[in-house]
């Protein structure tokens, strides 16, 4: 069983966005990069397989030297070796587009990643990468079951907390949204232990990309702007039994 | 496949629970609407699945020219692989201007699947959509919701975009009488690498909190456990139920059928209780639908206050007692009319 995690570092507390309109992007502060939440989860749930059966496990990330630190994380957690395509992208469809190219050719049983990234909040390379590379897909899986003859029974969420179960032909591409296996914590020693080990990085160009051509396509950030605030809650006060009174009064002009 | 091409319609992706219309459907019939007003075209949603002609009565009726309906019994189960195959190829058909759904789970898999095969523009998660001659621009959040960033993008024939439940508030239903145009469906299943199994039962008590009246959320807020028990005493005490968010199923104080959010159920109570929930988005927008949504969290700047109506701050554990004791008091509770008879 050969596993490809795709893991994204996503900016950690982020603080004072601007628009940076001759790049159409955004800038921000932030006080470091991140493994994305969701991602770890898929990260976490391989390495259960690495030890259960004895998986191999591969992280790809994406992304400028910074965003390394979430390799040494994974190789620490127990990966076995990890990837970073040197280039900074900030949408989605592009970020499938280049991956698809990276893992194209290889040899692997499963690819998987996280539902959702946190900065971009986009939900859509999961989807996207497998039918780049013609492969079968679930999204939102919470619970993954190897069967007999390079299939696995899959349990997926389909909204209003129904659930339903499908069957793939492996190799094929999972989304995770949540805490499937249990979370692994690393220390320190862990850690820096990890920083000894390769990461193999490669450019745009080395996969045979034009970058030109791509970015030309990608949509630009025309406006950043704070959430609107004008519907901010009637904030109820006094001491506890006065907002108990006024409280109660409100529910009960609801309820009738 | 489907002669009356009416092509540069605006399409929506009609979404349904069971024989119910999905609260999405409205949402994009809103905003499907008012983009087809504008460009001078006409509004068509498809309907896709097995059995349908209740769900298509109603849908007809719901403010679009036509529904699109692909009945047919290989799509009973909701399958990853042949829904996208089979949308992609009415898309493709009928060319529309726009193809509008739901960032929920289908739109999540049907969005991504049906532009990445047609190459065509894509942005999900989106609040807003505004078509312009060349260009489409939407708003969407980033960073977990702290910013919002208008993009703009050359058009596609078709451009894709999954709007945020809750993006669009419907303040009253649409209403019109549609046409149902039943497409003639050959459906292959041949190749597919995806099977749909079966639709799991839910776990008890999931039902209770999509249609009760009253819920009383509780999140990391309430800090353990053992807290658990002053939120079911108010959920009691208003005759209501209790919900959670994604850290409270996460940390294993409640199980996932409690959950509300993206991930766990869509409710729409008449009173909302948000207790110690900081108000991410993935939870926020599946409560939107509720009529009045009351928030307490000790932290002012939390993105609740920005969904709720009433507000307190302040620690939970001082200010729930007295709400519970009071609604006892006057006995302030889901039913409690009928009750009186």
């Amino acid at each position: 069983m050969r596993v490809v995690v795709c893991c994204k570092a996503v900016p950690g507390g982020v603080n004072k966005v601007t628009l940076d309109e001759s790049k159409g992007t955004v800038e921000y502060e932030s006080f470091s990069l991140l493994m994305n939440e969701c991602d770890e989860y898929a990260l976490d749930a391989a390495l259960v397989w690495k030890k259960e059966q004895g998986a191999d496990v591969t992280v790809l990330t994406m992304g400028s030297i910074r965003s390394q630190d979430i390799l040494y994380l994974a190789l620490a957690k127990g990966a076995d070796r990890a990837f970073r395509l040197d280039v900074e992208v900030n949408e989605s469809g592009v970020a499938a587009q280049i991956l698809a190219e990276a893992i194209k050719g290889k040899e692997y049983d499963l690819i998987i990643t996280g539902v959702e990234s946190e900065d971009n909040m986009a939900s859509q390379v999961a989807v996207s990468l497998a039918e780049r590379l013609g492969l079968p897909y679930a999204l939102a899986v919470t619970k993954v079951e190897f069967l007999e003859g390079r299939r696995i029974k899959v349990v997926i969420e389909i909204g209003g907390g129904v659930r339903e179960e499908l069957e793939l032909s492996l190799p094929a591409v999972l989304a995770i949204p949540s805490e499937i296996a249990p979370h692994t914590d690393v220390g320190l020693p862990k850690i820096m232990r990890a920083r000894k080990m390769p990461i193999h990085s490669m450019s745009v160009r080395e996969l045979g990309l034009n970058w030109e051509e791509i970015d030309i396509w990608r949509p630009r950030i025309i406006e950043a702007f704070d959430p609107p605030q004008a519907e901010y809650a009637e904030i109820i006060s006094g001491n506890p039994d006065e907002i108990a009174e006024k409280i109660v009064g409100k529910i009960k002009h609801v309820l009738g | 496949m489907y002669s009356d091409k009416r092509k540069g319609n605006v399409l929506i992706l009609a979404e349904y629970a069971g024989k119910e219309i999905d609260s999405i459907t409205p949402q994009l019939i809103v905003k499907g609407r008012e983009l087809a007003l504008k460009a001078g075209v006409g509004l068509d949603a498809v309907l896709l699945g097995n059995d349908l002609e209740q769900q298509a009565q109603k849908l007809c009726k719901m403010g679009v020219d036509r529904v699109l309906l692909i009945d047919h019994a290989s799509l009973r189960l909701y399958n990853p692989q042949l829904y996208p195959r089979v949308i992609a190829g009415l898309i493709k058909d009928l060319m529309p201007s726009v193809f509008l759904l739901g960032y929920t789970y289908w739109g999540m898999v049907i969005g991504p699947a049906v532009a990445t095969r047609l190459g065509v523009r894509l942005f999900t998660n989106c609040m807003e959509v505004e078509l312009a001659e060349d260009v489409v621009r939407v708003t969407r959040p980033l960073f977990k919701g702290l910013t919002y960033a208008k993009v703009e993008a050359r058009k596609s024939i078709p451009v894709v975009v999954s709007l945020q439940r809750g993006a669009v508030s419907v303040k009253t239903s649409p209403k019109g009488d549609g046409e149902i145009v039943p497409l003639p469906s050959e459906i292959s299943e041949g190749s597919l690498q995806v099977k749909a199994l079966e639709i799991l039962a839910e776990v008890e008590g999931a039902e209770d909190l999509k249609k009760a009246e009253v819920v009383v959320a509780a999140g990391r807020g309430i800090k353990e456990k053992a807290n658990l028990k002053i939120i079911e005493e108010l959920a009691d005490a208003l005759g209501g139920v209790v919900g959670c968010s994604r850290p409270v199923v996460d940390l294993g104080w409640l199980p996932p059928p409690y959950q509300v959010g993206i991930s766990g159920k869509t409710v729409r109570p008449k009173i909302y209780i948000a207790c110690g929930i900081s108000g991410a988005l993935q939870h926020v927008s599946a409560i939107t639908d509720s009529q009045m949504i009351i928030a307490i969290n000790n932290d002012p700047k939390a993105p609740i206050f920005r969904v709720a109506k009433h507000g307190i701050v302040g620690d939970l554990f001082e200010v729930i007692p007295p709400i519970i004791k009071k609604a006892k008091e006057l006995n302030v509770r889901a039913g409690a009319k009928l009750e009186k008879g």
